[in-house]
């Protein structure tokens, strides 16, 4: 495929892409940091402090939120950002003989360094708890892989619609906020009722959610079903966005 | 999944069969009806089906240099080069190529004033299909044939335009392409600048580099150009010689054209921060 042959030229764009984005900020690099610590501190205070008499998640707290709300962050990042991955770079598109698909691909991957750029904060959050993983925690880094895979697939279908209809980009924004409350990320999957469970495994991000949390909570460990579900889904969607994609390429560079 | 395919068995360079493309134009909603007058206050457009290329079938051979020229408004003359270097995929028909064409379009701002000359040099290179290796290995000879040594740390908004404007063009002739679909290119920028850049259409050509230009430089392209297809609404209502082609749009020389003189692009249109 064209993109794993040009791989050298997607680092080289996706570590400019980064370096100018931090560049002009005070902080730099830092942000990488901040931004998720920020919302995790907030969530933490609200839910725990706050609303702190709700059974919710599971204990620690702190830390339960972490796990989930760095995958999250760039779930939610790197969707809003492919929504401009083709309109954004509408005026290089004519002029540039990569294939189609490398924008995208240079969105969701910067949006992935920031993500593995924040992956200190879970260490920093089980030193704060003192809690520690596992054997489990091995399928942490088959979530990553996996909900990458799935991003792929959502970020072609989300940026190739959006290029054609451009009110997609505020449809998706509202749906993201959805999805916020509808995925366990402040809450877990047992909070669910046990019926309603397979049903909330469609959304293909519970089953991802609970794969990064095994490693502290095995007892979080869903019935396969769950498992199958959210992955049946997930490949279902990356077809879908790679299809769409092909549909639509001709129409996307016609805008450009 | 890449768009551009080759075919290096092809007999020739380029080959355009049967090529329709259409594209949606907004447009503003006629009609005196109630429900028109309230969404043209609206300022809401109606997508009309535009035509731009129409069954256009061509032969580029190898080492020609070939100009296009367009008569009336929207000819559809860098349609035709975005289809041939692949960045259009046409309705109908058929684009084939034998080795990459690489576009040059001046109405692109590939140069990044928030990025230095250096990696805008690599950036660009990029974009233009070559890999970070190659553009390490041609950087001697682009800083030193766009004369930008002593700018090549700064950032590129503070880089003179003169030699601003050399970047892109200077990496696209890095990528030792053999097919080349410039459109305007050629124009924009002082005196200084055009001779540089036809000066390199001039040895590659001797070099046997195909070239497909789209330009308004009627002198240079008749002294470049042996070949003239001309484009009327998208459709080839010609294909002859260069001076025959001019002769057919009315233009034979730059002094008679002065009235209709394309914009001189101002400074910082070159520049953009995508």
């Amino acid at each position: 495929m064209g993109i794993w042959h040009s791989r050298a030229s997607l680092r080289l764009l996706v570590s400019r892409d980064i370096n100018q984005k931090y560049r002009k900020l005070r902080l730099g690099y830092l942000w990488v940091i901040l931004e998720p610590l920020g919302l995790s501190v907030t969530m933490w205070f609200v839910f725990q402090v706050l609303l702190g008499g709700r059974e919710m998640g599971e204990q620690p707290y702190y830390l339960f939120l972490t796990v989930a709300i760095l995958p999250w962050w760039w779930f939610t990042s790197g969707i809003s950002a492919s929504t401009r991955a083709f309109v954004g770079y509408s005026r290089i598109l004519p002029a540039s003989v990569l294939p189609t698909e490398f924008s995208v691909a240079r969105v969701l991957l910067s949006r992935t360094v920031d993500f593995v750029g924040a992956l200190p904060l879970v260490v920093f959050a089980m030193l704060v708890t003192w809690t520690f993983p596992g054997p489990e925690i091995v399928f942490f880094p088959i979530a990553f892989v996996l909900q990458f895979a799935f991003m792929y697939g959502l970020s072609l279908f989300v940026a190739s619609v959006s290029a054609v209809v451009p009110d997609f980009a505020r449809i998706v924004r509202i749906l993201l906020r959805a999805a916020f409350y509808l995925t366990p990320v402040l809450y877990s999957l047992s909070n669910i009722p046990p019926g309603a469970r397979p049903l909330a495994a469609i959304n293909p991000l519970v089953g991802l959610l609970s794969m990064y949390r095994l490693g502290w909570w095995p007892s979080e460990n869903e019935a396969l079903i769950t498992y199958g579900v959210s992955f049946g889904v997930g490949v279902a969607v990356i077809i879908i966005g790679i299809i769409t994609f092909k549909r639509l390429e001709h129409r996307i560079l016609k805008e450009a | 999944m890449a768009r551009v395919h080759l075919d290096p068995h092809l007999d020739h360079q380029v080959e355009f069969e049967a090529v329709s493309l259409t594209v949606l134009r907004a447009q503003r909603r006629k009609g005196s009806g109630r429900g028109d007058r309230l969404r043209r206050m609206a300022s809401e457009t109606r997508r009309v089906a535009h035509p731009v290329i129409q069954d256009v079938s061509v032969v580029i051979e190898p080492g020609e240099c070939v100009g296009l020229v367009g008569r009336g408004r929207d000819a559809g003359l860098i349609e035709v080069l975005r289809l041939s270097a692949g960045t259009l995929i046409p309705d109908e028909g058929v684009v084939r190529r034998r080795e990459a064409v690489i576009p040059i379009l001046r109405r692109v701002g590939l140069v990044n004033g928030g990025l230095t000359v250096r990696q805008n040099i690599y950036v660009i290179g990029i974009l233009l299909g070559m890999s970070p290796d190659q553009i390490t290995a041609e950087l001697d000879w682009i800083v030193e044939s766009a004369g930008l040594a002593r700018f090549l740390d700064t950032y590129a908004r503070t880089c003179p335009p003169p030699l601003r404007r050399r970047i892109a063009w200077t990496v696209a002739m890095a990528t030792r392409s053999r097919t080349f679909a410039i459109h305007g290119a050629l124009i924009m920028g002082d005196e200084q600048y055009r001779e540089f850049c036809w000066s390199h259409v001039e040895s590659l050509k001797a070099d046997g580099v195909t070239f497909l230009i789209a330009d308004q430089a009627p002198d240079e392209l008749e002294r470049f150009c042996e070949r003239g297809l001309v484009f009327e609404n998208g459709r080839l209502i010609a294909d002859t010689s260069m001076t025959e082609a001019l002769a057919m749009t009315g233009r034979r020389t730059r002094d008679n054209e002065d009235d209709n003189t394309p914009d001189e692009p101002d400074v910082r249109e070159d520049i953009d921060d995508w």
